[in-house]
C-alpha cells in the first residue's frame, strides 16, 4: 500500500516516474545495499546485528583491487575477497560466541578495525582496476537486467529460501526468538550464531566485489555510512531488532521503498540531503506506527496488508 | 510402544551429587514404572529436581547409575535422554514464543523431504502440520489448530498445553514435568494435570514434581518422598495430607501444632 501511494504520488509529481527505465534506476540504486539487507535480515532474526558489514563492504573491495594491481587473475582476487568476508564473520562469531560480548558492540569495534585496515593496504588512497573482466562483473547487462540487480535477486532469492524452506531457516528464527528454548530443543546456538556471522561476511565481500567492480576502482572507504542504511531497511520491512521475527520479502519491500523514496525526491530536483531527512522519518514512522498497532514489529504494522497477500501466496 | 502398566522403564541406583560443600542427592534409588504417575515431593532443596535433571540427562551424577529398560545408561547430554524416548517438560516454557505450535512441536527434530530436498534441508511443512494436528486432536488439547498463530499469542494454559503436546508427542519411554502448573490458573492447571494421566494412561512413565499436594493426591500412583537429599519414604496407598506433610517437613504435624 504505501509503495503504490508513493508510486501514484511521483507519478503526479514526475512524469519520470513510471517509465520502465525509472525503475531500472531505482534496482541500479539499492542492488548493492539490497545483497547486504539480504544477509542483514537472518542476522537480526538470529538475535543479532552486524555493524561491521559497510566495512567489511570496502575491506574486501580494497583487497580484491591490491591483488588485481599486482596483476593476480580475477578468480583470485574474487577469492581473496571473499575470504576476507568469511574470516570478518569468523571473527566476529568467535567474539560474540566465545567472549559473549554483545554483538552490536562486538561488530562496532570490527567495523573500526576492518575501515582502518582498508586505509593501510594502499596508504589511504584508492586502486584503479586494471583488469577489465573484473569490472565487466559489475557492469552492464545480463538478460536485460543490470548485474548487480542480478546479483541482488540472486542473494535475496538463496537467503530467502533458506529462511523460508530449510532446517537452518527455522533454527535461526527458533534461536532469535528464544536462546533458551532452541538449546534445550538440541539446536546448537553458537553453530547457528556463527553461521548468520559467516553468511554476513561472505555476503558483504560479494557486495564489496560488486561496488568496486561497478566503479572501476576500489576506495578504503567503501560503503561507508551503508550499515545503518541497511538495518534501516531491514526494519521498516518489519523485521524485530529483538530476533525472533522478519521475512525477506519484508525486506525486499523495505529496499524498494527506501530506493523509491530517493529516488523520487531526486526526480522532483530535492538535494541528497533530503533522502536522509525522509529515510530517518520513514525508519521512525514505520516503527512507531508497528508499536501504536498493539504489536511490535514483524509481521504486522504498516506491511501488514501488503504482506498478508505475499507470505499467504 | 505401550509398554504394560507397573512394568520399571527407567531405574536410578544409589543416585549422588554434590555442589561443593551442599549435598543435594544422597545415595537415592528410584523405580520409575510405565503407565504410572510418580509424584515426587519434598521441601525446597530436598533434592527433587536435581533427581529429575539426572534422569533426564542435564546433572551427571557424582554416582550411581541410571537404566533404562533394563539397561545401564550414561546420559550425558538431556539429548541423549530424548533419543531413549524420555521428554522434560520445563515450568518455564521452553518454547520460542515468535513460532507457531508445528514449528515449536518438532523445534530441533524438524521433518525433512524425502530425496534430494530434504538433502539439501527442505522441510516437510505438511507432513509436521499433518502429525501436529494428529497429535492436537489426540490429546484434545485447547490450542488453535490454525498454523501460523505464534505461540506468543497464546495464554499461558495454552501455552504449557503446546509444551506438555510436544513432550507427549516424543516421549516414549518416560516425561518429567518439573512444577508444570506453577505458572497457571486454576482451571489451566486442572486441564494440564489431566492431559499428564492421559500420557500415563497410554503407557508412558510419568513423574511429577509439585508443591501443590492436593494435585499430588488427586493424581500420583505412587509417591515418592525426598528430604535432604534422601529417599524418606515411598508411598502406593494411605496418601494423606497429614502423611505427606510430616514426612516432607520430618516432624509429626500434629505434635509440631500443639
Amino acid at each position: 500500500m504505501a509503495i503504490v501511494a508513493i508510486g501514484i504520488a511521483m507519478t503526479m509529481v514526475s512524469p519520470f516516474f513510471f517509465q520502465a527505465g525509472n525503475f531500472l534506476n531505482v534496482a541500479r540504486a539499492v542492488a548493492i545495499t539490497g545483497i547486504v539487507a539480504a544477509v542483514s535480515t537472518p542476522m537480526l532474526i538470529s538475535g543479532n546485528v552486524d555493524l561491521s558489514v559497510a566495512a567489511t563492504m570496502g575491506l574486501s573491495g580494497m583487497t580484491a583491487g591490491a591483488l588485481l594491481v599486482q596483476e593476480l587473475p580475477v578468480p583470485v582476487a574474487i577469492l581473496g575477497a571473499l575470504v576476507v568476508g568469511l574470516l570478518m564473520g569468523f571473527v566476529n562469531g568467535v567474539i560474540v560466541v566465545k567472549f559473549r560480548v554483545n554483538s552490536l558492540i562486538a561488530t562496532i569495534g570490527t567495523a573500526f578495525i576492518a575501515r582502518g585496515v582498508a586505509f593501510v593496504i594502499n596508504s589511504g588512497r584508492s586502486v584503479f582496476i586494471p583488469a577489465e573482466s573484473y569490472v565487466n562483473l559489475g557492469q552492464g547487462s545480463a538478460l536485460g537486467i543490470p548485474k548487480p540487480v542480478f546479483y541482488t535477486v540472486v542473494a535475496f532469492a538463496v537467503i530467502g529460501f533458506v529462511m523460508r524452506y530449510t532446517k537452518v531457516g527455522a533454527h535461526i528464527y527458533a534461536v532469535g526468538s528464544s536462546p533458551e528454548a532452541a538449546r534445550r530443543a538440541g539446536i546448537s546456538v553458537p553453530k547457528i550464531t556463527w553461521g548468520v556471522f559467516l553468511a554476513s561476511g561472505f555476503f558483504s565481500a560479494l557486495a564489496g566485489v560488486v561496488l568496486t567492480s561497478q566503479a572501476g576502482s576500489a576506495f578504503p572507504y567503501g560503503g561507508q555510512g551503508r550499515e545503518l542504511e541497511i538495518i534501516a531497511a531491514v526494519i521498516v520491512g518489519g523485521t524485530a531488532l529483538t530476533g525472533g521475527r522478519g521475512s525477506i520479502t519484508g525486506t525486499i519491500l523495505g529496499v524498494v521503498l527506501l530506493g523509491i523514496i530517493a529516488n523520487s525526491l531526486n526526480l522532483m530536483g530535492l538535494p541528497a540531503p533530503y533522502q536522509d531527512i525522509s529515510r530517518g522519518l520513514l525508519l521512525v514512522g514505520a516503527v512507531a506506527t508497528d508499536q501504536l498497532s498493539g504489536r511490535t514489529l514483524g509481521g504486522r504494522g504498516v506491511f501488514r496488508g501488503l504482506r498478508a497477500g505475499t507470505e499467504e501466496a | 510402544m505401550s509398554v504394560e502398566k507397573g512394568r520399571v522403564v527407567i531405574e536410578g541406583i544409589g543416585l549422588s551429587k554434590s555442589y561443593g560443600p551442599i549435598t543435594a542427592l544422597d545415595n537415592v534409588d528410584i523405580e520409575i514404572r510405565a503407565g504410572e504417575i510418580t509424584a515426587l515431593v519434598g521441601d525446597n532443596g530436598a533434592g527433587k529436581s536435581t533427581l529429575i535433571k539426572i534422569l533426564a540427562g542435564a546433572v551427571t551424577p557424582d554416582a550411581g547409575e541410571v537404566r533404562v529398560n533394563g539397561e545401564t545408561v550414561v546420559l550425558r547430554t538431556p539429548a541423549d535422554a530424548r533419543d531413549l524416548g524420555i521428554e522434560t517438560i520445563f515450568q518455564d516454557l521452553a518454547l520460542a514464543p515468535d513460532r507457531d505450535v508445528v514449528t515449536n512441536l518438532f523445534l530441533g527434530r524438524e521433518v525433512l523431504r524425502k530425496g534430494l530436498a530434504g538433502k539439501i534441508g527442505m522441510l516437510d511443512r505438511g507432513e509436521m502440520e499433518a502429525q501436529a494436528l494428529t497429535q492436537i486432536d489426540a490429546l484434545g488439547v485447547n490450542i488453535p489448530r490454525s498454523t501460523g498463530v505464534s505461540i506468543g499469542e497464546m495464554s499461558g494454559g495454552q501455552q504449557q498445553s503446546v509444551a506438555v503436546a510436544r513432550g507427549a508427542f516424543w516421549a516414549k519411554t518416560g516425561m518429567f514435568m518439573d512444577e508444570p502448573t506453577a505458572a497457571l490458573g486454576v482451571r489451566e492447571s486442572s486441564r494440564v494435570l489431566q492431559l499428564a494421566r492421559q500420557i500415563a494412561g497410554s503407557g508412558v512413565a510419568v513423574v511429577l514434581i509439585s508443591h501443590i499436594l492436593p494435585h499430588v493426591m488427586e493424581l500420583a500412583d505412587r509417591v515418592v518422598v525426598l528430604r535432604h537429599g534422601q529417599k524418606v519414604a515411598e508411598l502406593t496407598e494411605d496418601i494423606s495430607m497429614d502423611r505427606l506433610v510430616t514426612l516432607i517437613v520430618g516432624v509429626d504435624a500434629h505434635e509440631a501444632a500443639t
